[in-house]
């Protein structure tokens, strides 16, 4: 960002009076929402035993909400280098849109009733679990890793990968080996996807003296780090068949659409220099959020396709009599 | 600096009301929810109660 740019910031952040309704939604990251309600949902729909529909759809809310909240407090805390990233300069905080204490509020308000609400509606078990991910989130990821190590993503990771274990508690009331699994496939897909987009990034983040591994210990490194990471991670994606909750049909996909993944990883250790590279990195991140979203599907459509057959049987035998 | 009530222009007050009508339609939205989770939770239990 230019310093006149920066002067237009500061006039516009000195004359907010409160911005739009929909700043306020900006702020609460519905990208990273959607994702998180999606994995949430199939952790909820995996587990055994039942949930009434309105308490299901009410935890799915609650779990958003606590999402969403913890991304108004990592905008409010991380306002100060939002600016400085081209990425993150058009958050509404950098833009003069909203004020950084009003994201607070906004962030506190809604972490405590979702944490709240989903006790209420659930049990404790899953309360405490969306209250441990705004916490991680914030307090370990945020103000503590982000800054200071090039492991912050891979430990900060952990927030991210809790949603299905949150929806599988909200039905079950525990954790279990399955919903371990679930954890683990978000855990170690974090750090290649991540570095990907750091790979291109790169000069974004060491502008603002976030310590990315590319900044830290270079894009080979970078490199050999995503390679590793998604060796380990392709076989952890076939956990949930040999765990015995999911079915052939995910081996299979998740078989091919993790050796697309492994290919991309190679291509991006391969080939390392000029617009090629920060292409194979791209398409790498790109395909990354197809690949997490394509095994939740493919797990949610085999664990509800039994039901599906159920139901259309029925109205089959409804329409012949 | 506008001209109206604490310093705001005509705009800066149309935004603050759109930010109030909101809020007030959550807070009803919250009340409703809650009500509705304790009939949920109470289920069929709801009559199983001396009268």
């Amino acid at each position: 960002m230019t310093d006149a740019s920066l002067d237009i910031y500061s006039e516009t952040y000195a004359s907010n009076a409160g911005g739009e309704v929909g700043d306020y939604v900006a702020l609460l990251k519905p990208r990273v929402m959607s994702l998180v309600v999606f994995t949430s949902f199939v952790g909820l729909v995996l587990a055994p035993g039942s949930i009434h529909p309105f308490l299901g759809f009410v935890s799915l809310l609650a779990i958003a909400v606590g999402a969403g909240a913890s991304g108004a407090l990592n905008m409010w805390y991380d306002a100060d280098i939002d600016g400085r990233m081209q990425r993150t300069a058009a958050r509404p905080i950098p833009r003069g849109r909203v004020m950084a204490d009003e994201a607070l509020a906004l962030g506190v308000v809604l972490s405590v009733f979702s944490v709240l609400v989903l006790g209420l509606a659930t049990n404790w078990l899953a309360a405490f679990l969306l209250a441990f991910t705004i916490f991680f989130y914030l307090f370990v990821y945020t103000m503590w890793l982000k800054r200071r190590t090039p492991q912050n993503i891979v430990i900060g990771g952990a927030a991210g990968s809790l949603p299905p274990m949150i929806g599988w508690a909200a039905v079950t009331g525990s954790v279990s080996v399955e919903s371990i699994i679930l954890f683990l496939i978000i855990f170690m897909w974090t750090p290649p996807h991540f570095w990907a987009l750091s790979l291109y990034r790169c000069r974004d983040y060491s502008r603002v003296g976030v310590p990315m591994l590319p900044v830290v210990a270079g894009p080979d490194a970078t490199r050999a780090q995503i390679l590793i990471y998604s060796l380990l991670l392709v076989p952890v994606t076939l956990l949930p068949f040999f765990a015995g909750f999911a079915g052939s049909a995910y081996l299979a996909v998740s078989g091919v659409i993790g050796a697309v993944f492994l290919y991309l990883a190679f291509d991006v250790y391969r080939v390392r220099d000029g617009v090629l590279a920060d292409r194979a990195a791209k398409r790498l991140f790109l395909y990354s959020i197809f690949y997490l979203f394509a095994l939740y599907l493919v797990l949610l459509v085999e664990a509800l396709l039994p039901t599906m057959v159920e139901v259309l049987a029925k109205w089959v035998q409804v329409l012949m009599v | 600096m506008g001209s109206g009530p604490d310093g705001m222009n005509e705009e800066e007050l149309k935004k603050r009301r759109r930010r109030s009508v909101v809020i007030a339609l959550m807070l009803v939205g919250f009340a409703l929810l809650f009500y509705a989770i304790t009939i949920f939770r109470l289920g069929g239990h709801v009559f199983d109660r001396p009268l």
